[in-house]
């Protein structure tokens, strides 16, 4: 084995510690809102560190829990992660598997029309003129529709269905399976890979997005969890938890409250965590290949 | 099969023709076609605007720091991952700076504002045992720029890393044991093998980061963004929204979304040139 001398050996020791500072960075913040999500008022309010919570107090949950506006945000948000990320798979797989093929009429035309909205859009404004003038404005299919034009998504199935050799379609066709039949029981089948690397990505942009909420959405009960959660944690709206706040002597303290919301809303990311993990390389590596 | 084409067309070429509301007075009862032209009225406003070379220099100056400081720190990062001989500890690491990258920006921007205030945040409870100093960061605007550009590396340190661990990883592992049979120690084999095979990797994406040089990310500054702070925040994402959506300047904030997204377009296709030559047609856009 590698011998280290001194200065190399010192070296490592000044690595694990940095290293170990950063990730301390990234985890700490979720251990300490845990705590204070779970802490009662005073200790709540205590400045300084909070690896566990001292004095647990489950007034918090109890009343983030009993907020029907979160319910509201987490139907809205789920209805939009699975549904969405359903149907932006589906049309990108629609997109892509004729765009696959190189004796497709047009191809080159379509490719480009679909390339050129990478590099240039209309930009906010008229896209906000857009949604109004054709009803999506207050309306839940906001969220989803305009996300299934995804080029960048499109491009990517378009390079891994160029790889699956032909000739297994091809024997399909000699077997009289249509093309419908040949995508459904051939193609998506072989992507498996791809199309969930995908569906993390999308799952994932859909449970955190709020910009098209803040943008298309005014109606309180068509809000995701984000919004919820801005107007909670960044404009410091915690009245909607406060007509229940004179109910007990000590109520907990606000830090609780938003607290208690923030892990309300990563609790489903955090379980997913472990099992998207080993997603995760193979994700940013599909999408590094040149189109 | 085709069918999805037709989301291309409404929703990304109907933006596109809505842009000629840059060219007119739009109000909403007349609609994108009966608003009455007006030329190249708010491109002259535009250039006289003191905001908008206010947006633009905000814009440019965050996309410079983070060139300078967010840019290589998953290049350093990796490589001392990649230093550590422990696979656990490794692991550990991973999956501790990656997680951030899962969480929206309202949560972490929520966190953050938590952590940094003057009262009862951990940051400043930290810097007052240390200095003996409070800071008063969400409201003090010489610190904004500063505050995206770490926040930035904090949530994305981890999972920016991911593609340079992978170049590290494809490096030929008897390169470094020939490295070491001639006696290098360990500072040379990095310096001499590990920096200059990611080289590649690193100078592709460092170009391609030029081509997203006028964009912000909404999602983190909008968040994190305060009106005492415009002065050095805003952006232009943040300033189309606000004076567009906010107070119905439609025509002239489109105007300026007009300007951003042909200079944005011109600036993708000078990096996907420049990528295209220095890799010889191997990694590009197209």
């Amino acid at each position: 084995m590698l011998k280290y001398s001194k200065s190399e050996k010192v070296f490592e020791i000044f690595l694990y510690i940095i290293l170990g500072i950063i990730a301390f960075t990234t985890i700490y913040p979720f251990i300490h809102s845990f705590s204070i999500s779970l802490s009662d008022r005073g200790e709540a309010l205590r400045t300084g560190w909070h690896f566990y919570p001292k004095k647990v107090d489950l007034e918090s949950y109890r009343r983030v829990l009993s907020s029907s506006q979160i319910w509201i945000g987490y139907a809205n948000t789920i209805f939009r992660t699975v549904v969405g990320t359903f149907l932006s798979i589906l049309f990108t797989i629609f997109a892509a598997y004729p765009l696959s093929k190189k004796y497709l009429p047009f191809r080159s035309f379509f490719i480009s029309m679909i390339f050129f909205t990478m590099l240039f859009g209309g930009g906010m404004i008229p896209t906000f003129i857009l949604i109004k003038d054709i009803g999506l404005y207050n309306n839940r299919w906001v969220y989803i529709l305009p996300g299934i034009a995804n080029a960048y998504n499109t491009f990517v199935m378009i390079n891994f269905l160029k790889n699956i050799p032909a000739s297994l379609e091809e024997s399909a066709r000699i077997d009289g399976a249509a093309d419908i039949k040949v995508l459904f029981k051939i193609v998506i089948p072989l992507s498996t890979p791809v199309i969930a690397t995908m569906a993390l990505w999308n799952g994932v942009g859909h449970w955190n997005s709020f910009m098209d909420n803040l943008l298309y959405v005014t109606e309180k009960d068509k809000f995701v969890l984000q919004e919820v959660l801005r107007q909670i944690l960044i404009q410091d709206r915690t009245d909607s938890f406060a007509a229940l706040l004179k109910t007990v002597e000590k109520p907990p303290a606000g830090e609780s409250l938003k607290m208690a919301t923030v892990m309300v809303s990563i609790i489903p990311v955090i379980i997913a965590y472990p099992f998207l993990q080993r997603y995760f390389e193979k994700g940013v590596l599909l999408g590094s290949i040149k189109g | 099969m085709l069918s999805a084409l037709v989301f291309y067309i409404i929703f990304c070429y109907g933006p596109m023709y809505g842009i000629i509301i840059a060219f007119k007075d739009f109000n909403v009862k007349a609609g994108i076609l009966g608003s009455p032209w007006a030329g190249f009225k708010h491109f002259k406003r535009l250039f006289l605007d003191p905001e908008f070379f206010k947006i633009i220099r905000n814009t440019l100056l965050i996309n410079l720091y983070q060139l300078l400081f967010a840019f290589p720190a998953p290049v350093v990062f990796a490589i001392m991952l990649n230093e550590i001989g422990s696979k656990r500890y490794r692991r550990f690491i991973q999956t501790a700076t990656y997680l951030p990258h899962f969480i929206s920006w309202v949560v972490m921007a929520g966190l953050l504002i938590y952590f940094l205030s003057p009262t009862n945040g951990i940051v400043n409870y930290v810097l007052k045992a240390l200095t003996g100093k409070t800071i008063y960061f969400m409201s003090k605007k010489e610190y904004f720029r500063s505050i995206i550009v770490i926040s930035g590396i904090w949530k994305e340190i981890g999972w920016n890393s991911i593609i340079y661990m992978a170049a590290i990883a494809a490096i030929d592992q008897s390169q470094y044991e020939a490295a070491i049979c001639d006696g290098a120690n360990r500072f040379q084999r990095m310096w001499h093998i590990t920096i200059p095979s990611i080289l590649p990797t690193v100078s592709v994406l460092l170009i391609m980061s030029l081509g997203s040089f006028l964009g912000s990310n909404f999602d983190q500054v909008f968040n994190l963004l305060n009106p005492v702070l415009y002065e050095t925040g805003d952006v232009f994402d943040t300033y189309v929204y606000r004076v567009g959506l906010t107070q119905f300047q439609y025509s002239y904030t489109t105007a300026i979304g007009l300007f951003r997204s042909v200079v944005g377009m011109i600036l993708i296709v000078i990096a996907n040139f420049l990528s295209n030559k220095l890799s010889n047609g191997e990694v590009g856009m197209w």
